[in-house]
């Protein structure tokens, strides 16, 4: 399928990524009538030459960055899932867990040839409210490059409310599922234009992780992490992970979150974690979905995870809805998005993708996506089959 | 023979046959540490064997070390047993504790040894500590770790066996037997290697303090949570320190609440100029006068310009060590760490140059006692020629190969469980 145009308006842009669901669309859209959008892919071999005019044509694709981003502050969250010092074997993290800075480095580029006015590169980098560049050379990376990589370009590790005087605060439209609001490190607010540049994978909770996923490493450790203050937000507490409060329910977050809805609901992460990230893509709409599934890793999202190896899918992806995006993510992956829990990659979980869909935010069905680029059947790459 | 020469056994106090002395054949040991009441039969043997049995070791504990004294020997009496903490807390099921960066707390002697060599340079350091309170159950490599973790840095802890373990091997329990030919090995292997103790410690971090008291305390944390962080540091004494002293530096950290003496503030207001870091209380860095803001927005500092380098001034004072050392790590930037490590775990690295310059060493020391799950890797921004990898668990060397990336270069270490030394030779 090719594209059928690329004239959209920054509106339409905004609608079809699913923008609408915070912009007061209420309660729960039919699976029917979640928006759909369409996703580029792309084969690419490596990080080298090619990366470029891969990200390029996929961008032109989907109507050009120019209509998305000029004249805009640009925030892209990345994913750097775990310490950085740890790795699969001697794989280093980009190759494997993290999104590849030079994916990155790319997308940042052409942020700037097409006009942002500031791009600001962010994550909550796991236990620790250092610099998120300090956090990338604890990667064995050199952050300068994605420094210069266009005019104005700033890094924030969104655990704390940093230079900020206060955190965002983001309801979900239709009261949510586990919490009624989300704060987050006001760069999520103060940006027009939210991109999630995430990685394709598995995942030991969600099934799989891409697009909308990314996003639960941006609830900040300070009100979400498991040292999180029980009262008043502590900007010091940004030690841990997520699980205490977040996956599992053992306590609540800082005082300036409400409790949860409901406490007697189960104390699973299976449960529990899709609910949070399909209500956050709701509450925070994604503008820009990119998915880096060049280098990758199958088996879950992390080394910590139990039998994991490293794969070369060779695919990257880009839509400009997440719930489509990380629909086509899953096709990909060898998975059907339509799968309900029980079902692979959802064995043990709830499905992210049906639970964003019914929020709104978009659809999982592959009949309704259109697909530009390479066409699907081109680039699936069955995980599971590649042990 | 000089005290700097003896390798000393802790001779077990049930150990009553001169016979006994056998079990340390094909050690290096040369030098016995007799209990008061050991048999004269036994002083007797070690003289015909060539072994020095010295009457006193001027053990001392760490807060009454004679700095100045001239002893050949600086004993330090109450070092840490190593191994990983198990002072309890932590999730059920977890049985190490969890130190403030999440990673487990260790019981390590590394910064001691450190600030010990660098404020008595001319004498031999040895520690010793209470024995571990399951010291029945110690296994081959907590002695082993023992051994290596003191001779890493530089020192000696005299080799000592529980009294179980000393029974078991005097009556001729195999097991017991092995254990102590493991660690006899491991002797050997560091004592072969003593000469790597006078390569020069290679770090980008001076912590400057008198370290006597009230500062001792927020110097030796410091230095503690330094180590921790795998943030190489090189302790200073204030009054010895020059300008020599900050050679290769990227910052200076000064602990004490007290004016700089005219010729150290003259070497810091240099080293600033020409681009360094200096990190202070608000009354020694008013020193310094020369400033502009350096537009660092900081939580606990106020930094600013001074010449091509930056001067911080702490805004509250030094309330928290962990946070003073991760400050200092930031402020200075990681990118100055010359090494770091991958899937490192509870693995604590010490990194030396020779005297040259030319190659560096990277000793390795595992508090786990256990080989890493997933392999561990090296890298280095600086380009290296050759690696070698060191270990008393490796027949010979073994030489390592590149993986030479963009920017850094990157060695895949071997499988080790106590500890390992590579060996760099810089291109």
């Amino acid at each position: 399928m090719r594209m059928k145009s690329c004239n959209y308006s920054r509106r339409e842009f905004l609608r079809a990524s699913g923008a609408g669901a915070a912009a007061g669309m209420g309660g729960a859209l039919g699976a029917a009538e979640a928006p759909a959008s369409k996703v580029a892919l792309a084969k690419c071999a490596d990080y080298g030459a090619s990366l470029g005019p891969a990200l390029k044509t996929m961008f032109d694709q989907l109507g050009g960055l120019g209509r998305l981003v000029k004249g805009k502050t640009v925030a892209v969250k990345i994913n750097m899932t775990g310490s950085p010092q740890q790795r699969l074997g001697t794989t280093p993290a980009e190759f494997a867990q993290y999104t590849h800075p030079a994916v990155t480095g790319h997308v940042v580029r052409m942020l700037g040839e097409a006009g942002a006015v500031r791009v600001r590169i962010l994550e909550g980098a796991f236990s620790t409210g250092e610099p998120l560049d300090e956090f990338m050379i604890d990667a064995g990376w050199d952050p300068a490059p994605l420094l210069t990589a266009a005019p104005k370009v700033e890094f924030e590790n969104t655990n704390m409310k940093g230079r900020w005087g206060r955190y965002a605060k983001f309801p979900v439209p239709g009261g949510g599922s586990i919490f009624p609001e989300y704060y987050l490190n006001q760069a999520y607010e103060q940006c027009d234009v939210l991109i999630s540049l995430a990685k394709l994978k598995e995942h030991a909770t969600c099934g799989v992780t891409m697009a909308i996923k990314n996003m639960f490493g941006a609830l900040p450790l300070t009100i979400y992490g498991d040292h999180a203050s029980k009262t008043d937000v502590d900007e010091e507490m940004t030690k841990g992970g997520r699980g205490t409060i977040l996956h599992y329910g053992r306590r609540q977050p800082a005082a300036i979150s409400p409790k949860e809805k409901d406490p007697a609901s189960p104390r699973e992460g299976q449960y529990r974690v899709p609910r949070i990230i399909a209500d956050l893509a709701a509450a925070r709409p994604i503008h820009l979905s990119i998915v880096d599934g060049i280098y990758t890793m199958a088996g879950g999202e992390g080394p910590w995870n139990g039998r994991v190896w490293a794969i070369r899918p060779g695919v990257l992806l880009a839509g400009l809805n997440p719930v489509c995006t990380d629909a086509v993510c899953t096709a990909v992956m060898g998975f059907d998005p339509m799968a309900a829990k029980g079902t692979a990659p959802f064995e043990r979980c709830d499905s992210t993708l049906e639970l964003a869909e019914r929020n709104g935010v978009g659809t999982r069905d592959l009949n309704r996506i259109e697909i530009v680029g390479a066409p699907l059947e081109t680039v699936r790459f069955e995980i599971r089959k590649r042990a | 023979m000089s005290p700097d020469r003896w390798i000393p056994f802790e001779w077990p106090a049930s150990w009553r046959d001169p016979a006994l002395l056998g079990l340390l054949e094909g050690s290096p040991v040369n030098c016995l540490l007799l209990p008061p009441e050991a048999p004269r039969a036994v002083k007797e043997a070690a003289a015909r064997k060539g072994l020095d049995c010295p009457e006193r070791i001027p053990w001392s504990l760490i807060k009454e070390i004679d700095w100045k004294s001239k002893e050949p020997l600086l004993a330090i009496k109450d070092a840490f047993w190593p191994d990983l903490s198990r002072k309890g807390g932590g999730e059920p099921g977890d049985s190490s504790e969890a130190g403030p960066t999440g990673a487990p707390w260790l019981d390590a002697n590394g910064w001691l040894i450190q600030l010990a060599r660098a404020r008595a340079p001319e004498r031999t350091v040895w520690i010793k500590s209470d024995p571990p309170e399951n010291a029945a159950r110690l296994a081959a490599s907590n002695y082993q770790l023992a051994v290596a973790e003191a001779w890493t840095y530089g020192a000696r802890r005299p080799l000592w066996l529980a009294p179980e373990l000393a029974a078991q091997a005097a009556a001729g329990a195999g097991n017991a037997r092995q254990t102590l030919e493991q660690v006899k090995k491991t002797l050997a292997w560091v004592e072969a290697r003593r000469q790597w103790s006078a390569w020069r410690p290679f770090a980008r971090l001076a912590v400057l303090s008198d370290y006597t008291a009230p500062n001792d305390y927020t110097a030796s944390e410091t230095l503690i949570l330094a180590a921790r962080r795998n943030l190489a540091f090189i302790p200073c004494e204030t009054g010895k320190f020059t300008a020599e002293t900050l050679r290769g530096m990227r910052a200076a950290l000064y602990i004490d609440d007290t004016e700089l003496p005219a010729a150290a503030a003259a070497a810091l207001d240099q080293f600033m100029k020409a681009g360094g870091l200096v990190l202070a209380l608000k009354k020694p860095a008013a020193a310094f006068k020369a400033r502009g803001a350096a537009g660092e927005p900081h939580p606990r500092f106020e930094v600013f310009r001074y010449g091509k380098g930056r001067l911080a001034v702490s805004k509250e004072g030094y309330d928290d060590p962990y946070l003073l050392a991760q400050d200092t790590h930031l402020l200075m930037s990681k990118r100055h760490d010359a090494v770091r490590l991958f899937n490192a775990g509870s693995i604590q690295w010490f990194h030396t140059a020779a005297a040259d310059g030319k190659r560096w060493l990277v000793h390795l020391v595992n508090y786990s006692r256990w080989g890493s799950a997933n392999q561990v890797s090296l890298q280095s921004w600086q380009a290296i020629k050759r690696a070698l990898f060191h270990s008393p668990e490796s027949a010979d060397p073994m030489v390592l190969e590149a993986h030479r990336e963009t920017g850094h270069d990157e060695f895949h270490l071997p499988r080790f469980f106590v500890n390992a030394s590579i060996e760099l030779e810089l291109a």
